[in-house]
């Protein structure tokens, strides 16, 4: 009786513990001003079919990588401090997607953020928001939700733009099943 | 003699007292063994260290039940602070993160282009209609190309 409820006190202890390192990641990226809180994603779209959190010490070590490669990636990684994607597939609009869509607007205007880009038709709800300071954008959120797909991106850290589209050029990366949608 | 007769007689009390002291005196002091002798010294030190090795763990007088937790959680402290020590990735972790990075700006700018073609068909009609409209009250020829554009 005494030895289970020690090995129950123990395994919890062990799981809490092993959470940390990534709780740790998160708590880190939740200090700057860039960093979302998208609330309770899975709740409302399922689990996530890509799930990305890339902190600081990893695009450091990214970008010192491909300083030779591509320099211009290299100088865009050192001055970000995290990337995160949460991507959905969904069979039709889900069930509280737009509500959601509209809740974590909300609280980003309140919070500073600038809507850059909305896009609200039925089948389709898009959100662009970038936090700017001091004429530097320190952080972009893209939420884009329709009948497949939602799509949840959060850059943080000090970007420009026009250096962020450069470097997306670079990149080639075909999505599964989408790959032909930015060739029409 | 019976103890109730005592109170009857006084002198025969004081008797039986010097006869018992008288006796006393006569006893010797019979000495322990040396080794409990030693033993029973020891325990005094003994309960001292025990009770200063845990002091510093329990400012006050915990229960037992409470120990077993506080001592299980002295290693999970230790391994708490190594897992909370900063790791250095491997190479496979950064070929991860450089994937990771590319999927994730991929869907940025899937997102980007499905945006801007979206801008694009709803502000470029409007915007083609209502440039015509307002013309063609004035110019006849943009009547005319609205119509074959219609047809």
């Amino acid at each position: 009786m005494k030895t289970s409820m020690i090995r129950k006190i123990l395994t919890a202890c062990v799981t809490a513990l092993m959470a940390l390192p990534v709780m740790a990641q998160e708590d880190a990226l939740k200090d700057y001003p860039g960093y979302v809180d998208f609330g309770e994603l899975s709740a409302v779209f399922g689990e996530p079919t890509v799930q990305i959190s890339v902190g600081a010490s990893l695009l450091g070590l990214v970008s010192s990588l491909s300083a030779s490669e591509d320099p211009e990636a290299a100088e865009l990684f050192k001055r970000l401090n995290g990337v995160r994607v949460n991507v959905f597939e969904t069979d039709g609009m889900a069930d509280g997607a737009v509500d959601l869509v509209k809740d974590v607007s909300s609280r980003l205007g309140d919070h500073g953020w600038e809507s850059v880009v909305t896009v609200n038709s039925n089948d389709e709800q898009v959100r662009v928001f970038m936090m700017i300071n001091d004429d530097q954008v320190e952080g972009i959120t893209v939420m884009a939700v329709e009948d497949t797909e939602a799509v949840f991106v959060n850059v943080i850290g000090s970007i420009n733009p026009e250096e962020l589209g450069r470097v997306m050029e670079n990149f080639d990366i075909e999505l599964n099943g989408h790959g032909d949608d930015s060739a029409d | 003699m019976k103890r109730d007769d005592w109170n009857d007689r006084p002198g025969d009390i004081e008797a039986w007292e010097s006869q018992i002291d008288a006796m006393m005196e006569q006893l010797t002091v019979e000495k322990a063994p040396a080794s409990l002798s030693r033993r029973l010294k020891r325990i005094p030190r003994e309960q001292r260290r025990k009770e200063n090795r845990w002091s510093w763990l329990m400012p006050g007088q915990l229960p037992q039940w409470a120990l077993a937790p506080a001592i299980a959680a002295v290693p999970l402290l230790v391994l708490a602070f190594v897992l909370m020590q900063p790791q250095q990735p491997s190479a496979a972790d950064v070929e991860q993160a450089r994937q990771d990075l590319a999927i994730a700006f991929a869907y940025l700018d899937k997102v980007g282009y499905r945006t801007g073609n979206e801008i694009q068909t709803v502000l470029g009609g409007k915007l083609r209609h209502s440039v015509k409209d307002n013309l063609s009250e004035h110019i006849p020829f943009t009547e005319q190309s609205s119509k074959e554009e219609t047809t």
